[in-house]
């Protein structure tokens, strides 16, 4: 999921990144609608918000909502970052630290939210830019990676790909091309994922309240280390195969006498 | 990368100090604290009713009555907004405590009664004088009503 870049990825490691990180944004985004009646993984109604605000002249507004999408774009920015800096010396840390950060970002809000959480209006903004920060960061890695095929933190453009896919599929020359059919497989399934996410979130949430961070958290533990077992797995077959093969080399006592 | 890193940090510092500046100039939770008259009720927008040119032309008692029968603010004239998240709904003879809340992005005022009912007006305008909230009505009329208040 995290190790390959760009075209060296298969259509299997983006659908599995995809449904992982939309299922996190699915989650997150119903979270800080429930707990705070704000988005945090999507910007656009934030530049509307932007807009309408600056023509009233309201400045905390202008200053809170030009805050968020700084911060969104700000996480972005650290995800491909951390990408193209990192990514010769070590390529899954490299993708895995954005998601470390994110991980942070999140988990920090599910402990402040349980423990310490009064429900002022200076902790929903603070722990929402934390959120949005998250997203950003979540984004930004995918997007990154994936060479821009896998976005999962909001799904306007999803919306539109999937809408332009659904109509080429009415015309046999396309319905046939594989490529064209894989994202669609690939749209798709962020879809149901990002819903399975915020329905799950809001199945239980009023049980668990903040504490579905914690849940959320262990969904994004998953896509970190389920690449970092695969390289250990790897790690530990090479140094089989090296042994066995010093032992090919090396002559036994019993050969040499 | 070093060049890069210290250009990122100042950039933020900066926003953040701004942020907080303009923070502690606005902050709808002190702004709001104090005591709040009712001074004018009217429907912002209708969606659908056949009293459609009765809202328009009511009088602030009449869109009062006809948009909210069922809300806990309906009874109140004088609201005091305590900093300790208590708010005091009164008027001639009805008296009635709730706690308030803000969300969102300082544009959702949350009321919540004894009994946990929840209740969410949207603030349309809080300035140190003026509040005004909107509100999504279903009882004889469907739309959104406005209620404006003065600080005294």
């Amino acid at each position: 999921m995290l190790r390959k870049y760009s075209n060296s990825r298969t259509l299997g490691d983006n659908v599995r990144l995809g449904i992982l990180t939309a299922l996190v944004a699915g989650m997150v985004n119903v979270a800080s609608l429930l707990l705070f009646l704000s988005f945090s993984s999507n910007v656009t109604g934030y530049f509307a918000i932007l807009a309408s605000e600056l023509v009233n002249g309201n400045i905390y507004q202008i200053a809170l909502v030009g805050s968020w999408i700084f911060l969104f774009f700000f996480g972005s920015f650290v995800s491909n970052f951390l990408v193209i800096n990192l990514s010769e010396k070590n390529k899954y840390l490299a993708h895995a630290l954005p998601l470390l950060l994110e991980l942070a970002c999140i988990l920090a809000v599910g402990v402040y939210g349980t423990y310490g959480y009064k429900g002022s209006l200076q902790e929903s903004e603070l722990m929402l830019s934390l959120l949005l920060f998250a997203m950003g960061l979540q984004n930004g890695l995918t997007a990154s990676i994936s060479n821009f095929a896998v976005k999962t933190t909001h799904l306007t453009g999803a919306t539109t790909d999937l809408g332009v896919l659904a109509s080429m599929f009415t015309s046999k020359k396309f319905r046939n091309k594989r490529e064209l059919r894989d994202k669609a497989t690939l749209i798709f399934s962020i879809f149901i994922s990002y819903v399975v996410g915020g329905v799950l979130f809001a199945l239980f949430y009023k049980t668990l309240q903040f504490k579905m961070f914690f849940i959320i958290s262990a969904f994004l533990l998953v896509v970190i280390l389920y690449d970092s077992y695969k390289i250990w797995i790897l790690k530990l077959k090479r140094f089989r195969i090296n042994r066995r093969h010093k032992n090919d080399l090396v002559p036994s006592y019993t050969e040499r006498r | 990368m070093k060049k890069t890193f210290i250009i990122i940090t100042v950039v933020f510092a900066v926003l953040a100090c701004l942020s907080f500046t303009v923070k502690a100039y606005h902050d709808p939770e002190t702004v709001i604290l104090g005591t709040w008259k009712e001074v004018h009720w009217e429907y912002e927008r209708v969606y659908h009713s056949a009293h459609i040119g009765r809202a328009a032309t009511s009088a602030p008692r009449e869109v009062k009555e006809m948009s909210a029968t069922d809300l806990g603010i309906i009874n109140a004239e004088r609201w005091v907004f305590n900093p300790d998240g208590s708010l005091i709904l009164s008027s001639n003879n009805v008296k009635k405590q709730a706690n308030w809340k803000i969300k969102g992005r300082g544009n959702i005022l949350m009321i919540t009664y004894d009994n946990n009912r929840v209740e969410r007006y949207n603030i349309a305008t809080l300035t140190k004088g003026n509040l005004e909230l909107n509100f999504d009505t279903d009882a004889k009329i469907r739309g959104i009503a406005k209620v404006s208040c003065i600080k005294i």
